[in-house]
């Protein structure tokens, strides 16, 4: 380096120490500011989007009917054959649909009852050629047309297992297809238009895009009537 | 070792010396920090909440902050090659304040990897599980530490034997000097492999930021070095020879040259290619979907680039005046490159698909000017102790006079008066 | 740049420089001590001093990990006012999770998203979510024409379908090589974990995950006491701090118990297939083996543990 010349340079930094009564105001007007200031930011609202438990519920879409398949008729708990003995002439087998007026019969061709309901044994299905099965093995008798969609089921690539993944842990519980599905219109399932949960709604999102907007042309609110819903659920869920 | 507590006591007082425009800067500076210092405690105890970045864009201005001062202190090489590789000797001295900006420089990226991280207070977990080699995280904060302690050596050692009137002992820093120039490459290099080592993000994962990065920083940093050496040559008497500012403007002229090679390469292949990876770039040059934030910053930044290099190629090269106005304009527009160029377009669509654009808060930007406020503090106060030291004012045993004419008549210059 | 101190003034020195100088050291004092004013409101309550000490998962004893869990589990006891059952769940030998899930079938309902928050104890406000859903025009994969936001009275919508997205669980993380301290790994099952307690902060891994599945805490995640579920782990679902990452770990809670993760729980459709890819006759490995599955973004190399695949009789026509 410079090894130490003796020709000291002028150093214009040099003078004056810079009055302290300057600075020091300046500082404690910072600190005023500091202290008493007012808040210039504030967060962004964060919106709740906790959804009512109600709307994660697990349980099957349908309830199936046991063996013997129990029903709820007027109050009273009967099993089919409890009535259906009542009405084993011949005419009554061709009638149509006195009780089950509810029934909506949306499967394809399958428009007699007896295709799969045993016509003697109202508590047992038909596989057809006189082989019964009970209601609990429904599988078995939408195997007899859908025999490639039970394949997947079996599979597991179709349908619903809950529980535990492993047989060895606890309950595989394999949904069978009338869980899902209503025997009578399987091609709509009770979740084949529902209204979805509401859309994330994360901070500083920035301006939603136009297409950000419903059908209706609503600008999107993710917590639109979450709780109304919820409640409503509950009535419509186990119909 | 008493000698060398004296030394550190007298840049310390040393540094609270000097007339009124010094201390107007400073006083600034401080307050510019100050507020910084306060942003930055509401986002301790808010989260990062405070600042504008999201899950979508995870990183903002600090990140692109450090990328850009990363480059300035890899820039400093650029002055130790002439003179120590080339032999220019007349160049020796301003090595040392281009080492200096290092420091300050490498200051602030620590500062402004600190506040980018959620929980600084667990920031002694990278001693005890280090990730190294296999994060390049971990590869940066070993080269940015390692360049520091690099820097602060040669600096130190170099101004102390100044100050002890002592030659400087070739093996105490020749060996620094030579590892600091391959360590200058290599921190500005692991910091491009930082984002090109990311097969996830398409618009980084390309082998040309690596040496785009440092061409930019080559023409950034230097230009930085230009500015200073001037207000040096302005403000003090220290003398700053024409040639190396020239030398200096000369390798802007290169580097920026190639930057914008470099750069017009890298659109060349991904428009003509037209691949799906340029969903970024298209964010980025024209807007998508109806976003566009960053679409004026990077014209205004590619325009700044051109116009310097057309003052450096023009006549207009010539004229100091321009030259500086280049200098200015290539700086700004380098880093804007940095911020608006390259760290946050990589976000923008996220992984997903989904636009999510970033706009700094005003806490964030706060933090920002006080870093940067505060590095400019540290490297204005470390020019203030050298200066005196390399011309002799203040030695071990030469008492340098900060009292003004009439206090030192009246003070006799011991020891005392240099408080 | 307060000036300087002069208590040691040697005599002569004046009253006033003497002045002058605690003045201007006051001012930058008080200037200093005021903009730190903010930190009066830090919430010190969760940073113990064993917090501050506690090791790293791998390296706790059996009995460190024990007080860890005891002090973990006595904190979110105070703040929610729940008793947590909080444990820390190993790998169970031979097994490999993966997670299938079949685009055919599902619907865009959301209820995995949010039986995925409710679950794992996520943030309510600012919004923490592990799986994003994007509604798909037919006809594409191209995720940038994906809608994030859509919001019909029902789906699904007969020109869409919908692909839900969640951490993959690569066999080649990226984010778990890019972590700087190692808070991040993968797990002798496959699944990749996070120790909260180690976490920096430094969103590296949010920026190298190409399929956007971390999420970072950028505030005090808010959960409001009557919803936390208080089955909990040390690796998953037991209330995360400010500034630390979190993402979807396979529900390890439940899965690690033999139980299957609550987004498949909830599915309606049966979309979502989970169990152990080691087991050949585990549903997902059947899968596997007779469905034609893919893999998201297969070219960056992650090999993920996560397939898609679509019904091969599948027309469109069912919705």
């Amino acid at each position: 380096m410079n090894q130490g010349t003796p020709q000291p340079r002028v150093d214009r930094f040099r003078g004056h120490r810079f009055s302290a009564y300057f600075v020091a105001p300046v500082f404690f007007a910072l600190a005023a500011w500091f202290w008493f200031g007012p808040e210039l930011e504030t967060l962004p609202e964060a919106n709740d989007t906790s959804v009512h438990a109600s709307l994660l519920s697990t349980e099957p879409h349908r309830t199936i009917l046991g063996d013997p398949p129990r029903v709820h008729v007027n109050g009273f708990d009967r099993t089919c054959m409890e009535c259906h003995r009542l009405f084993q002439s011949e005419e009554a087998k061709t009638q149509k649909l006195l009780q089950h007026e509810h029934i909506r019969m949306e499967h394809g061709p399958n428009v007699d009852c007896y295709i799969c309901h045993d016509a003697e044994d109202r508590d047992q299905l038909t596989l057809g050629n006189g082989v019964t099965t009970k209601f609990t093995d429904v599988v078995s008798l939408c195997a007899r047309c859908h025999p490639s969609i039970v394949d997947d089921w079996k599979l597991g690539s179709h349908g619903r297992t809950n529980g535990y993944w492993s047989a060895d842990r606890g309950e595989v519980r394999k949904l069978v297809c009338t869980e899902c599905h209503d025997p009578h219109a399987p091609r709509t399932p009770a979740m084949s238009k529902i209204e979805p949960l509401p859309a994330p709604n994360g901070w500083r999102q920035g301006n939603p895009a136009p297409d950000h907007h419903d059908s209706h042309g609503h600008k999107r609110d993710p917590l639109r009537e979450a709780l109304r819903r919820a409640s409503e659920h509950h009535e419509s869920h186990d119909k | 070792m008493r000698d060398y507590g004296r030394f550190l006591w007298r840049c310390a007082r040393i540094s609270f010396v000097g007339d009124w425009r010094y201390h107007t800067w400073m006083l600034t500076l401080s307050v510019i920090a100050l507020l910084g210092l306060n942003a930055y405690a509401k986002q301790l105890v808010d989260g990062l909440a405070t600042t504008g970045m999201t899950d979508q864009v995870s990183w903002g201005l600090y990140i692109a902050n450090f990328t850009f001062l990363v480059g300035m202190a890899a820039a400093a090489v650029m002055l130790v090659i002439p003179v120590y590789v080339y032999g220019k000797h007349e160049m020796h001295e301003l090595v040392v304040f281009a080492e200096l900006l290092a420091v300050a420089a490498i200051v602030m990226c620590l500062l402004f990897v600190t506040v980018d991280l959620g929980r600084p207070d667990r920031f002694l977990h990278l001693f005890q599980r280090f990730n190294f080699p296999i994060s390049m995280l971990t590869w940066d904060v070993v080269v940015l530490n390692g360049y520091l302690l690099l820097n602060m050596h040669i600096c130190g050692y170099l101004i102390y034997c100044a100050y002890k009137k002592r030659k400087p002992g070739k093996w105490f820093y020749y060996p620094f000097v030579i590892v600091a120039i391959g360590w200058a490459i290599s921190i500005h290099t692991v910091t491009a492999f930082l984002y090109v080592g990311l097969g996830g993000r398409p618009f980084w994962n390309s082998a040309i930021i690596v040496p785009k990065f440092l061409a930019s920083a080559f023409a950034a940093g230097p230009a930085f070095i230009m500015l200073t050496l001037q207000l040096i040559r302005y403000f003090t008497d220290h003398k700053v020879p024409q040639g190396a500012i020239r030398l200096l403007q000369n390798i802007v002229t290169v580097a920026l040259t190639i930057d914008l090679f470099l750069l017009g390469s890298e659109l060349f292949t991904e428009f003509y290619a037209d691949s799906h990876h340029i969903s970024s770039l298209v964010y980025l040059w024209f807007g998508k979907d109806g976003y566009h934030a960053l679409v004026p910053w990077i014209w205004t930044s590619v325009a700044m680039s051109v116009t310097a290099l057309l003052i450096f190629y023009l006549p207009t090269k010539r004229s100091m005046f321009f030259v500086n106005i280049a200098c200015v304009l290539l700086i700004v527009g380098i880093w804007i490159e940095k911020g608006m160029g390259l760290v946050i377009p990589a976000f923008v669509p996220s992984p997903l698909g989904e636009i999510v654009e970033y706009v700094p808060t005003l806490n964030e930007t706060l933090v920002c000017f006080g870093i940067w406020a505060f590095g400019l503090m540290i490297y204005t106060i470390f020019v203030r102790i050298t200066i005196p030291v390399l011309s002799g004012q203040l030695t071990h045993d030469r008492i340098y006079h900060t009292e003004v004419a009439t206090d030192s008549a009246t003070h006799p210059p011991t020891e005392g008066s240099l408080s | 740049m307060s000036a300087d101190t002069q208590q040691q003034q040697k005599p002569g020195v004046s009253r006033r420089s003497f002045f002058r100088g605690a003045l201007g050291a006051a001012g930058g004092m008080a200037a200093v001590t005021t903009a730190l004013k903010p930190l009066l409101e830090f919430d010190t309550s969760e940073y113990t001093l064993e917090g501050f000490l506690q090791r790293h998962y791998k390296e706790m004893t059996p009995e460190e990990l024990d007080a860890a869990l005891a002090r973990i589990a006595e904190a979110v006891e105070k703040r929610y006012e729940v008793r947590p059952e909080l444990r820390d769940v190993k790998p169970m030998d031979g097994v490999e999770f993966g997670y299938a899930l079949n685009l055919s079938r599902c619907i865009g309902c959301r209820k995995c998203v949010h039986a995925c928050v409710a679950e794992n104890n996520q943030s309510r406000s600012p919004e923490i979510q592990y799986i994003r859903v994007l509604e798909m025009p037919r006809g594409s994969i191209d995720m940038e024409k994906g809608d994030h936001a859509y919001d019909r009275p029902t789906v699904p919508d007969a020109d869409h379908f919908y692909m839900p997205v969640q951490c993959h669980q690569c066999a080649n993380p990226p984010c778990v090589k890019v972590c700087p301290v190692e808070a991040t790994w993968s797990e002798d099952d496959g699944i990749v974990v996070i120790d909260y307690d180690w976490c920096i902060g430094c969103r590296y891994c949010e920026a190298a995950c190409p399929y956007w599945a971390r999420r970072f805490n950028f505030a005090e995640p808010q959960i409001p006491k009557e919803d936390i579920n208080p089955d909990m782990s040390y690796l998953s679902n037991r209330p995360r701090q400010k500034g630390v990452m979190e993402k979807c770990h396979f529900c390890l809670h439940r899965t690690r118990e033999g139980k299957l993760p609550a987004c498949l729980e909830v599915c309606p459709v049966g979309a979502r297939k989970f169990g152990n890819l080691l087991d050949p006759k585990s549903e997902v490995s059947q899968i596997l083996r007779t469905k034609h599955v893919f893999v998201l973004k297969e070219e960056v190399g992650t090999l993920p543990r996560f397939f898609y695949y679509f019904d091969d009789d599948y027309h469109g026509e069912r919705k």
